[in-house]
């Protein structure tokens, strides 16, 4: 166990001092690959590097974000928010809510909680800072409704969790669905209570000139997310595709939406694919680093050991599920969040397959830890992201983003007691099938 | 390109297959290769462009030349990494084309080329590394 402890403490203290995540989990591998069997076990490097990343199933990553840079590099995703701000900002909370739903779609067609931030934080901000919202609330329900990004599929985050678990992608992304969908519906909730509470104070009501647009316009300007997700989710759902092949056929879908319904050409085609490129790079690293680490710690054992000492301790399965939550509330604390994940996976996958834990339904769980983890400072990058977009303070994006903490908790706990919230879907689509 | 590439080779496999019940049978292989390439190439791209996430926390309150110092050892970890893992995967691509491995597909691929695109990249990234650490010395 001891050696598994300097790793992770180098891992650590070189990510604290500064150093690139990738880099500091490649080092951390290298060192915990040399302590057990010196310079000779670098000989390993090759072969696992070659038996990880060598897959099709993370052929799928680029590809989900290539989908959504070109829909956004043609200008898509501003109509859809402005479609869906007609739809849903005459609920309390006005344009708040708005941001929920409008993450909650862009959930569908990005893989990633920082794309949606992003996206739909750049596409909001300049509207709600113009119409008076809460500073704080406008911060926080664009980060928490970012988060929606890694659970409602596609997912990033699951492809990751199903690559290095050994589970089904398709899978993951069924039992996704419900809980995301969920989670925004309790996000809405919450600023429904908040805006109540408030009035109008902070959440001001939709302002008159968006209830004078035609029904059939804003439908047009929702209608091309509309017509992505169900070109790729539909045609996954369907079982005609796998999820990397859904990815493919989302990047052409998208190339005909953003020609059709927006600015796409071949110039910001071309950039969409160089951030694509640059974006995935960056996240593969760190996933191609993370098989080095995993290797070492299968050589090692320290899963089965770990394991064997969960057991020993009598846990019940929600005592382990709470103790799981609070290593992750830490590790929120002090790792980005998909390193945190192929970090912990490798460690933790013994426990829950000693235990019986359901490993489709943890990948729902381990996603909402993420997401925490995503909200948590300081490491908290969704907090990163809207305070990049909206230059105010650090503090303010963290108090807004607590309270949606607390919603994700609450999530936590009802899919803890309601596993079937996750694991229904998948097991429904398996028997349709 | 590459990435435009995989994209396509995938759609047309899921329309000879959804059309006319046919499959190119490496489509799926072909992929693969595709993104190890685009991956790999563009871990230095990636580091060069500042897309590699770092915890600033420590590093943003130094100043002078502890900062420097802190900088530099970094960089050097960052090279050091990436030179060890370029010269493992250098060993294997040379030790796969030295046993002639081939895929087991229809493609028969030399497995040497889509590794030695992995060696390739690394030691780009490698290459960054070096020159970051370069750069911050000459600024000193």
């Amino acid at each position: 166990m001891s050696l598994a402890v300097i790793a992770f403490g180098l891992f650590i203290v070189l990510l604290v001092l500064g150093l690139w995540a990738p880099f500091a989990i490649a080092a951390a591998a290298l060192g915990y690959i040399v302590m057990q069997g010196g310079l000779d076990g670098l000989r390993a490097i090759g072969f696992v590097s070659w038996g990880g990343m060598n897959s099709f199933t993370l052929t799928a990553i680029p590809l989900f974000i290539l989908m959504s840079e070109i829909l956004v590099g043609a200008g898509v995703a501003a109509r859809v928010y402005s479609g869906l701000s007609r739809l849903v900002s005459r609920l309390p909370g006005g344009l708040l809510q708005t941001n929920i739903v409008g993450c909650a779609v862009f959930s569908a067609i990005s893989g990633s909680s920082v794309a949606t931030a992003a996206t739909i934080g750049t596409v909001a901000m300049p509207q709600l800072l113009r119409r008076g919202y809460s500073p704080e609330l406008s911060a926080g329900s664009l980060a928490a409704g970012g988060t929606l990004g890694i659970l409602i599929p596609p997912s990033i985050a699951m492809i990751i969790y199903g690559t290095f678990t050994e589970t089904s992608v398709s899978k993951l992304f069924f039992a996704g669905l419900l809980p995301g969908l969920m989670l925004a519906a309790m996000f809405m909730a919450y600023i429904a209570i908040s805006a109540h509470l408030r009035n109008p104070v902070g959440t001001p009501h939709a302002a008159c000139e968006d209830r004078t647009v035609p029904l059939a316009r804003t439908l047009a300007d929702v209608l091309p997310f509309g017509v992505v997700i169900a070109a790729t989710l539909g045609a996954l759902y369907a079982g005609f595709v796998t999820p990397t092949e859904a990815a493919a056929v989302g990047c052409v879908m998208s190339v005909v939406v953003g020609r059709l319904w927006g600015t796409l050409d071949w110039r910001s085609f071309r950039v969409a694919v160089r951030e694509a490129m640059r974006t995935s790079a960056a996240m593969l690293f760190i996933v191609f680093a993370a098989f080095l680490f995993s290797y070492a710690v299968g050589i090692d054992g320290v899963g089965q050991r770990l394991a064997e000492r969960v057991t020993a301790m009598n846990l019940s399965r929600l005592e382990l599920l709470v103790l799981i939550v609070v290593l992750y509330l830490i590790l929120g604390c002090l790792v980005e969040s998909i390193g945190m994940m192929v970090i912990t996976i490798p460690l933790l996958h013994p426990v829950l397959l000693g235990y019986g834990v359901d490993l489709i339904w943890f990948g729902v769980v381990l996603v909402l830890l993420i997401e925490l983890g995503q909200l948590t400072p300081p490491m908290g990058i969704n907090l990163f992201v809207i305070q990049s977009i909206w230059s105010r303070s650090f503090g303010e994006v963290t108090r807004g983003a607590l309270p949606f903490m607390g919603v994700i908790l609450l999530a936590l706990g009802l899919l803890s007691w309601f596993p079937q919230i996750a694991t229904w879907l998948p097991e429904y689509v398996a028997q349709g099938r | 390109m590459a990435l435009v590439l995989m994209g396509a080779i995938i759609v047309v496999e899921v329309l000879l297959r959804q059309l006319f019940g046919r499959s190119m049978m490496v489509a799926d292989e072909l992929s693969a290769y595709l993104l190890l390439v685009t991956t790999f190439l563009g871990f230095g791209v990636a580091f060069q462009d500042g897309r590699l996430f770092r915890l600033e926390a420590v590093l943003g309150r130094l100043r002078g030349r502890c900062r420097y110092l802190l900088e530099l050892m970094l960089g050097l970890v960052a090279f050091a990494c990436a030179a060890t893992i370029a010269a493992y995967l250098l060993q294997y691509a040379l030790d796969s084309a030295r046993r002639g491995l081939v895929s087991d597909s229809a493609l028969q691929m030399p497995l040497w080329v889509p590794q030695a695109a992995m060696f390739g990249g690394v030691l780009l990234l490698a290459w960054v590394a070096l020159q970051r650490v370069m750069t911050h010395r000459r600024e000193r």
